[in-house]
């Protein structure tokens, strides 16, 4: 009767498409795009009663990290690719599914989640479950690394081989893809997160200086390079000093944080070298012709892919638009219900 | 030195399930057994059963491992150069071998000592094996070679294209060293069709590297519909018979059209299971001649450009007027041989 009642309503819903990322939340709306792209934080109060309240998800809760008062904890319930806390993440997929589904209680809606490859079948089962119980009709897995080549245009149905290569906020994921199935994928939980901590440790080790994650990633962003470049940019750093305690403003350059970022820069690039070492030769000779895809947020981090280039020899081109790929490839699949059923994984 | 009678080699990549599928199957089916598990590049879940395996086998198995995937035939390469028993088997991890496998082919070698490869019944589905019959090509999915035939030729050529030409290159290599490749009926191994990997367009550039590689080691072979008269008997028949295998021996061919009798003695004799390239095709009995004819066009469509050649030196091909006598086309066979 309910699947009755499920389909009937399915006819009112329109299909969503979740990239449960570490550092960002995005959501797809089937026949609109991407509708939400919010930070993958929660802030939840702890009640008296020992329970958790939540109080804003995504942006609004982003700007209450590291400034909230002792009941509420701002807390991001994905870690390392993983849910870490599938309460809050339950609570994270409820509030995005109900913000686009706006008040349609009733509407049961399709959904594609993306995980990481590397996750345990336990992990796949909890994100459903997550899923099924925060309103969604029917949950179908896909692995990022494939919906990140679905969103950066690579022909994955064929039977030529193709590397995409998706850094992401928690995890990055390297995989070769053929015959719309993944042949082999290595998964490494090193990220944009991992850089961010590895220049916070670098300016506290070198200038005594502590910086929030937040400055981090804006450094990050704004003088991060992989491998050296034409010019040498340079930037105030803001922090407290760790001797005096007081607040104080440093200068670095670029060259200080590809320093900084070396050692998960080099866990990305060790990846992608054992990647390849184990991709079937057959597959492998596609790729000198085809090079590599770099897909994710990492994938902006300047002249990594003139580093993956040196390091491999082969061709490296950065997606479209990577911040948005494994959104978008999940879109595309909702489109195309023969290929959503051929690369979702069994959970 | 083992005391093992053969030496199984496993070439393993990946697939975690099936793999431990064929190795419970080749420990519970094949006592007499050592296994050789060459772990090429696989991941960890892989990696640990192999171990485990290998643990608890003992010294009935030799784990080997390259972190590089290098690819089947150079990971078959490497575990057969580590066998030291008196047969040397080729098992796809994907293959899972039955009871009694390995038994008649074993006592199949053992009678016959030209028989250098021996491939058991293989099936993906339907168990149909008759035999034992000489074949053009052993199989990478179940392959049994005596030690005498590997320190003759080694293991496979590396530079072809991994898999069917392969196979050809090898029989033939074998066969120019006197050992012949039978399959041997027995109780029927279930595997599983690999898929091609790769571009169209690579695949198709290896498999004319391969060809042309394979055409200049051994020419190319030829295809032929010969056509036994009335009057001609068991005797004749099985004197000519002699001739096409050593031909299919040799990359040939054959179809041989004889009047239906003749094609029921033949087969009660088991003339029909000589070699997988020779195939006898009967003539209708009561049939007139367009339809006879008919019977020769049927196979000139399924292998255009087949020369037609009369069994009887001095008796006509009767559907065409172009055909080579019987000792034309021994010389031919010969000159293959030289």
């Amino acid at each position: 009767m309910l699947k009755i009642f499920d389909a009937l309503f399915g006819m009112f819903s329109n299909d969503l498409a979740i990239d449960l990322g570490t550092a960002n939340t995005l959501v797809y709306l089937k026949g609109k795009g991407i509708v939400v792209r919010e930070p993958s934080v929660v802030a939840v109060q702890k009640m008296q009663n020992g329970q958790q309240k939540v109080l804003a998800v995504g942006m609004e809760a982003k700007k209450m990290l590291g400034r909230t008062p002792g009941s509420i904890t701002a807390i991001r319930p994905m870690k390392d690719g993983v849910i870490a806390d599938f309460d809050i993440t339950e609570e994270m997929l409820r509030y995005f599914i109900h913000k686009v589904h706006n008040r349609k209680t009733l509407v049961r809606p399709r959904i594609v989640i993306c995980v990481p490859s590397g996750i345990t079948q336990v992990e796949k089962r909890a994100v459903k479950e997550s899923a099924e119980s925060a309103g969604a009709r029917e949950v179908y897995l896909i692995e990022e690394p494939m919906a990140a080549a679905i969103g950066a245009g690579l022909p994955i149905t064929e039977a030529s081989g193709n590397m995409i290569v998706d850094i992401g906020g928690g995890t990055t994921e390297v995989a070769v893809i053929s015959l719309a199935g993944i042949v082999y994928t290595k998964s490494v939980r090193v990220g944009g997160d991992k850089m961010d901590e590895a220049i916070v440790q670098y300016i506290k080790r070198k200038y005594n200086l502590l910086i929030g994650d937040r400055m981090a990633e804006l450094i990050k962003i704004e003088i991060g390079e992989a491998y050296p470049g034409n010019e040498l940019i340079h930037m105030e750093v803001k922090g407290r000093d760790l001797v005096s305690g007081i607040p104080k403003t440093t200068e670095i350059d670029s060259n200080e944080i590809r320093e900084a970022l070396s050692e998960p820069v080099t866990a990305i690039v060790d990846a992608v070298r054992n990647c390849l070492e184990r991709t079937p030769p057959e597959l492998a000779a596609d790729l000198v012709d085809k090079g590599i895809v770099l897909a994710g947020g990492g994938a902006l981090l300047r002249n990594l892919d003139v580093l993956l280039r040196e390091e491999t020899g082969l061709p490296v081109v950065t997606a479209e638009d990577p911040l948005s790929c494994v959104v978008l490839g999940s879109g595309k699949v909702l489109d195309e219900l023969t290929l959503l059923r051929n690369v979702a994984v069994s959970s | 030195m083992t005391d093992a009678t053969i030496d199984v080699v496993i070439p393993v990549w990946n697939r975690p399930s099936e793999t431990r599928n064929c190795l419970v199957n080749l420990i519970n089916f094949t006592p007499q057994a050592r296994l050789i598990m060459f772990d090429f590049g696989s991941d960890r879940d892989t990696e640990r059963l192999l171990q485990e395996f290998a643990d608890q086998l003992d010294d009935r198995a030799l784990l080997m491992r390259d972190d590089a995937n290098i690819g089947f035939v150079r990971a078959a390469n490497r575990g057969l150069s580590r066998s030291e028993a008196p047969y040397l088997a080729l098992v796809r991890n994907t293959t899972q071998v039955s009871q009694g496998w390995l038994e008649p082919l074993l006592s199949f070698a053992a009678a016959r000592p030209e028989a250098g490869i021996l491939v058991p019944c293989l099936t993906t589905g339907e168990t149909w094996c008759r035999g034992p019959v000489e074949v053009e090509s052993a199989s990478f999915a179940a392959t049994v070679i005596t030690r005498r035939l590997y320190q003759e030729i080694g293991g496979f050529d590396e530079g072809l294209d991994g898999g069917l030409w392969c196979l050809r290159d090898y029989t033939r290599r074998a066969c120019a060293k006197g050992f012949l490749s039978y399959q041997v009926p027995g109780p029927a191994l279930s595997y599983q069709e690999e898929v091609q990997l790769g571009s169209e367009r690579r695949r198709q550039e290896t498999l004319e590297h391969t060809l042309e590689l394979f055409r200049e080691r051994w020419g190319e072979g030829r295809s032929y519909v010969v056509h036994v008269p009335k009057g001609a008997d068991l005797d004749i028949l099985t004197e000519k018979l002699v001739w096409l295998v050593k031909g299919a021996r040799h990359g040939d061919s054959y179809f041989v059209l004889l009047p239906a009798a003749l094609h029921k003695a033949a087969e009660q004799a088991g003339l029909d299971l000589l070699h997988e390239n020779v195939a006898l095709a009967p003539l209708p009995r009561l049939a007139l001649e367009p339809v006879r004819r008919r019977v020769y066009q049927r196979i000139l469509e399924k292998c255009p450009g087949a020369v037609a050649v009369s069994a009887i030196d001095g008796i006509a091909f009767p559907w065409s007027a172009e055909f080579l006598s019987f000792s034309e086309l021994c010389q031919r066979i010969e000159q293959g041989y030289r």
